[in-house]
Formats: C-alpha cells, sequence, structure tokens
C-alpha cells in the first residue's frame, strides 16, 4: 500500500497557532500568519466574484451547545465568530452566512440565539431548514444538501478545541458533519458503508472549504475546561486538525476522520508557525475507552438511548 | 511537538485488541495452572475429559497471546484462537450445567463474554482499516485473499492485492443486482469449504499463498458449483484490478483524454476536382 497516497503539495501548509492578550487579537493575528487574505482574494478570483457579490459560508461549532456556557467549552465561542464576520463585512463581502444543521428536534436557531448569535451583519441559517437533492459521489451519492453551503463561494470552518469520546477530539474536519443537513445523525451518517468519518471526508470533497479556523481559547478536555489561549488557522482543514493532535500530545492519525483526511489527500508537509508546546493538563479519552464505544456503535440503539441527538461535532 | 504522518499505522481497535489478546492469553493460561493444581475445585469433572477441556483452554490462551503479538501479521493464530475459545466457553458451560458446578458456570460464561469482546474488537479493527461498503469484514478479508490470489504477478502487480479488494467492494456497493447477494454466498464458501478440499480445515484468508492457489487451482478444472465459484473469483479479481486507473496504464490502456489525437490523422482529406483541373495536352 505504501506509495499510494497522493503526492504531497510542493510549499508547506501554514498551520498558525496564535496566543494573544486577548481572543479577538489572538483570531486576527491567526488569520494574517495563515495567509486569510490571500486565501479569500484566490477563492474570489476562483469565482469569478467581486466582494460585494460573493457569498461566504462560517460553520462554526454551534448544535453541541446543550446551554450557554462562560467561557464556551463546548461550542464555538460566539463573539469570535462574530469578529470573523465583521472582519469579513470589513473586507466588503456582501453576504455573509453562519450556517449549522440541526441535531435532533431543537432548531438552530434557537441554539444560536441561546449563546448569544446577534444575527448583525449577517444570517443564521438552519441548513435542515433548506435541504435539496445533491449529487456527493462517494459514501454519501445523491442525498440533502444545505442550500447556503452548497451555494457559497468561501466555506470556512471554525471549530472548537475539545476532546471527544468517538474521536479523540474534534476538529475543523469533524465540525463538517455539521453542513450535512438530515437532523437524524445517526441514521444518516453512521454505520457501516458511510462511517462518519468517510460523510466528513465526501462532503468536503465535493464541497471543499478554502480556510480552517479553531477556538482554542478555552478548550474542553475530557470532563474538564481548561484555558488553553490559542486560535489555530490553516487553509488545510487536515493540517490544522493535525496540529490540534499534536498539541494534545496523541497521535492524530488516531482519530478516524483525520485518518480519512490522510488517505484521501496524503501527507501534507506542514509550516507549523507559533507555539507549539502541548497544552498543559491536557487530558483525552483513553484508547480503551474510544475502541469501546467504537464497539457500541455497532448497536445504534445504545447510542440513541445514551445521547438522543448524536454527533462527533 | 512534531508528529511524523504516518496513514498506515495501527487503529485504536488494533492496538486495544492487541493488549487485550496479550491478557486474555495469560489469564486462559492461568486458569489452565489453577485446574491443574486444583483439578477437583476448578473442573467440572477430574478425568481424562477434565484434562482436555483445560488444554483446550490453554491452547486458546497461548494462540491468542502469539495473535496479539501482531494481529496483523499472526491472523491465522486469532482465527484458530478464537475458535477454540468459544469451543472451550461451550464446553466449559455445557459440562458444568450437566454436572451441576457454579464454578466451571462461571468460568464458561466469563470466556464467553470475553470471547464476545474479542469479535467485536476485530470486526472493528477492520471496518475501521478498510471501511468496506458492501463486504463484511470477514469476506473483505477473503476477498483481500482472492485478490493476492488470483492477481499473481509476482511482484509485478500495479496496485497491492488489498487496493483490488477495496475497489471490487465499491464496486460491488454501486451495483444494483439480485447477483450481489450471490458473491456473498460464494466468498463464505469459498472462506469455509474451499480449504477443505485441500485438507486444510481453516479458514481461506487464513492460508499462506501456495496453500490458497493449490484451493483455487483445484477449483479452476472442476465442473459444477465449484467451477461458478472460479468464474466467480476470476469476475471479482479482475473488476477491482482493472478497474483501477494505474492497471490501467500498466497494461498499456490510455484514457481517452490523454490520449494525442494524430495518431491517426482525422483531417479531412482533400483531392483536388478532376474536372476543375486543367486539362494536360499531350
Amino acid at each position: 500500500m505504501a506509495g499510494t497516497l497522493t503526492p504531497p503539495p510542493a510549499r508547506p501548509v501554514p498551520v498558525a497557532i496564535e496566543t494573544a492578550a486577548d481572543a479577538f487579537e489572538a483570531l486576527d493575528r491567526a488569520l494574517e500568519r495563515a495567509g486569510f487574505e490571500d486565501v479569500l482574494a484566490a477563492a474570489l478570483r476562483a469565482a469569478k466574484k467581486e466582494p460585494a457579490d460573493a457569498r461566504v459560508a462560517i460553520k462554526p461549532n454551534l448544535m453541541a451547545a446543550r446551554k450557554p456556557e462562560d467561557p464556551p467549552v463546548s461550542y464555538t465561542d460566539p463573539q469570535l465568530v462574530e469578529h470573523l464576520v465583521g472582519r469579513l463585512r470589513a473586507s466588503g463581502i456582501g453576504d455573509v452566512a453562519v450556517v449549522e444543521s440541526r441535531i435532533g428536534r431543537r432548531p438552530v436557531a434557537d441554539a444560536a440565539a441561546s449563546v448569544g448569535y446577534s444575527g448583525d451583519g449577517y444570517r443564521v441559517v438552519d441548513l435542515s431548514d433548506e435541504m435539496e437533492p445533491f449529487e456527493y459521489g462517494g459514501v454519501l451519492g445523491r442525498s440533502a444538501v444545505g442550500r447556503t453551503w452548497r451555494d457559497a463561494d468561501v466555506r470556512i470552518s471554525f471549530a472548537k478545541n475539545k476532546a471527544q469520546w468517538r474521536t479523540f477530539y474534534t476538529g475543523s474536519l469533524a465540525n463538517l458533519l455539521g453542513c450535512l443537513p438530515e437532523p437524524d445523525k445517526l441514521a444518516h451518517y453512521s454505520g457501516p458503508g458511510h462511517e462518519p468519518s468517510e460523510c466528513c471526508r465526501t462532503i468536503l470533497d465535493a464541497l471543499p472549504v478554502a480556510f480552517g479556523l479553531v477556538d482554542a481559547w478555552h478548550s474542553g478536555a475530557w470532563k474538564r475546561s481548561l484555558r488553553t489561549g490559542a486560535i489555530l488557522a490553516s487553509p488545510s482543514l487536515l493540517a490544522l486538525d493535525w496540529v490540534m493532535g499534536e498539541k494534545m500530545e496523541l497521535d492524530p492519525a488516531l482519530n478516524p476522520v483525520v485518518r480519512e483526511a490522510l488517505y484521501r489527500y496524503g501527507r501534507v508537509p506542514l509550516d507549523r508557525r507559533g507555539d507549539q508546546t502541548p497544552w498543559q493538563k491536557w487530558r483525552s479519552p483513553s484508547v480503551a475507552g474510544v475502541a469501546l464505544s467504537g464497539v457500541l456503535a455497532d448497536h445504534p440503539w445504545l447510542l440513541r438511548r445514551r445521547e438522543g441527538g448524536w454527533t462527533i461535532q | 511537538m512534531d508528529h511524523p504522518m504516518r496513514a498506515y499505522g495501527p487503529n485504536v481497535y488494533e492496538i486495544v485488541l492487541s493488549d487485550y489478546l496479550a491478557g486474555l492469553g495469560a489469564a486462559l493460561v492461568a486458569v489452565t495452572i489453577a485446574a491443574a493444581i486444583w483439578p477437583a475445585t476448578v473442573l467440572p469433572d477430574a478425568t481424562l475429559g477434565g484434562g482436555v477441556l483445560a488444554g483446550l483452554t490453554a491452547g486458546a490462551g497461548l494462540l491468542l497471546t502469539l495473535a496479539g503479538a501482531g494481529v496483523r501479521q499472526n491472523a491465522a493464530a486469532l482465527d484458530v484462537g478464537i475458535g477454540l475459545l468459544g469451543g472451550a466457553a461451550l464446553a466449559w458451560l455445557v459440562w458444568g450445567a450437566i454436572e451441576g458446578g457454579l464454578l466451571p458456570i462461571l468460568v464458561g460464561a466469563a470466556l464467553a463474554v470475553l470471547l464476545a469482546l474479542v469479535l467485536g474488537l476485530r470486526r472493528r479493527s477492520i471496518r475501521a482499516r478498510f471501511k468496506p461498503r458492501f463486504l463484511t469484514p470477514r469476506q473483505f478479508q477473503t476477498m483481500v485473499a482472492v485478490a493476492d490470489t488470483m492477481i499473481d504477478g509476482d511482484g509485478r502487480e500495479a496496485i497491492a492485492a488489498i487496493e483490488v479488494a477495496i475497489n471490487t467492494d465499491h464496486l460491488l456497493a454501486d451495483v444494483k443486482s439480485p447477483t450481489t447477494s450471490e458473491i456473498r454466498t460464494v466468498l463464505i464458501l469459498l472462506e469455509w469449504v474451499l480449504p477443505i478440499l485441500i485438507l486444510r480445515p481453516l479458514p481461506f484468508s487464513s492460508l499462506g499463498s501456495f496453500n490458497r492457489r493449490r484451493a483455487v487451482e483445484r477449483v479452476i478444472g472442476a465442473k459444477g458449483l465449484f467451477r461458478d465459484i472460479a468464474r466467480s473469483l476470476k469476475v471479482l479479481s479482475c473488476a477491482g484490478y482493472y478497474g483501477d486507473q494505474r492497471s490501467m496504464r500498466s497494461v498499456g490502456y490510455r484514457p481517452f483524454d490523454e490520449r494525442a489525437r494524430g495518431a491517426v490523422d482525422q483531417t479531412p482529406a482533400e483531392y483536388p476536382d478532376p474536372f476543375l483541373s486543367p486539362v494536360r495536352t499531350p
């Protein structure tokens, strides 16, 4: 099997790990250091759009918010998302949407309002409300897509830095599961033939994401919150999630979503920019625990009973 | 801390399975030693039959220990170890129930639970590694063995047997045909029945390449059901192998898009109109 991966890109991919006095400054610096403006300009050129006509979709980690948290450790900080929206609007982008899909029955608008999304200068879009058929190819084949995510000229994944019981941690790749609009994620995006990792990779393939961000200002370590004080950014979601794993002192390839992307896109030479020291006092789920949860995943009724709305975001 | 990108390292289930087998193997051997020291207490009946049961348990333990040393490399030891463990669990339970011994029943029940965990972990480890879409994990392993046997290029294969199996699996997942269920039957027969023809009562995927080849050669010249199996194997392997772009290129095929137009000049030939040409007089 060796040598069958996609050849690596010619130039190393930048991954910025920025710390600062406050989260907004860290976000600005991370965007700058990872070359966000260049990526945005290139994406607009490729779409042949002027900024005023362009549509940008941001996918934060939102529906993981069961209740408002102070500070947020299980979902992307809405203030950071709105700061990013402000930058985009300042760049002249005409239409900015913050998108999510339902997990179970709870509407996205309710969850967004409860954690503090104001909707000033952008739209909060529930992808489950605007489902249309779409040919993804791969394991998803012809299935539902959210119109706003499909039609966006520039897509951004803004994930949360947190541990996850099935994948060790969830990053910008796993965050894309929320772009798949069916509310019952367990039924549609899990199980033999369409594992969550394959679904994330397939939607990334079909609807590429231009830029990835991770809110690691406050993080959800395993069963505890931790102030990690950083923002991560990269044009490559695989590179970004790989560095996330490194910061947690994990082998990132053990994360099935990262591994799936690695199979698909091949090894990426990394240009790590910033503090590479692992998070202090970080705790991850145990290897045995993750494996056992995977074995239990063969019996979805167990998961359904335990969790109600299921996701790996 | 930099971590090198490795795509083909062990997955989380393989790591846990490996550790678990090492511990389980040692525990089974310990049960056997306990049976040797306190036969009247541990065994249902301290006779020759009880000794055989203890030996069966020890055999399962040793094989599982070997399997734990490398779950990919020692898959045959894992297969046989699982079989022995299942047999031992059943024997402990049945014998304990007949003799009315509580301890043997508990041992049998514990072995059954431990066996279920081995099976669950193994199943997930294969699924996590290959993500088969149509075939079950066991059928996928059989398909890898089939591809390795049928695509006998002596090291000149354009793609590996695992990739052939993945191609075939994805192809079968896309095909909507009633014959696909027959393919499952073929793979089951191949896995469990065909090796008996060459007096190797082991799963086909656990055999070495030489013995797999011998088994396949037996059915190639056969008639009836076995001939159908041979044809199915050829179709499955060829579809997976020659359906891949790299294999196509290796045999000289070039996709139409990449072909130069000029191998044959297709521009319309122009001939002078003989009626318009000037009349040449001698």
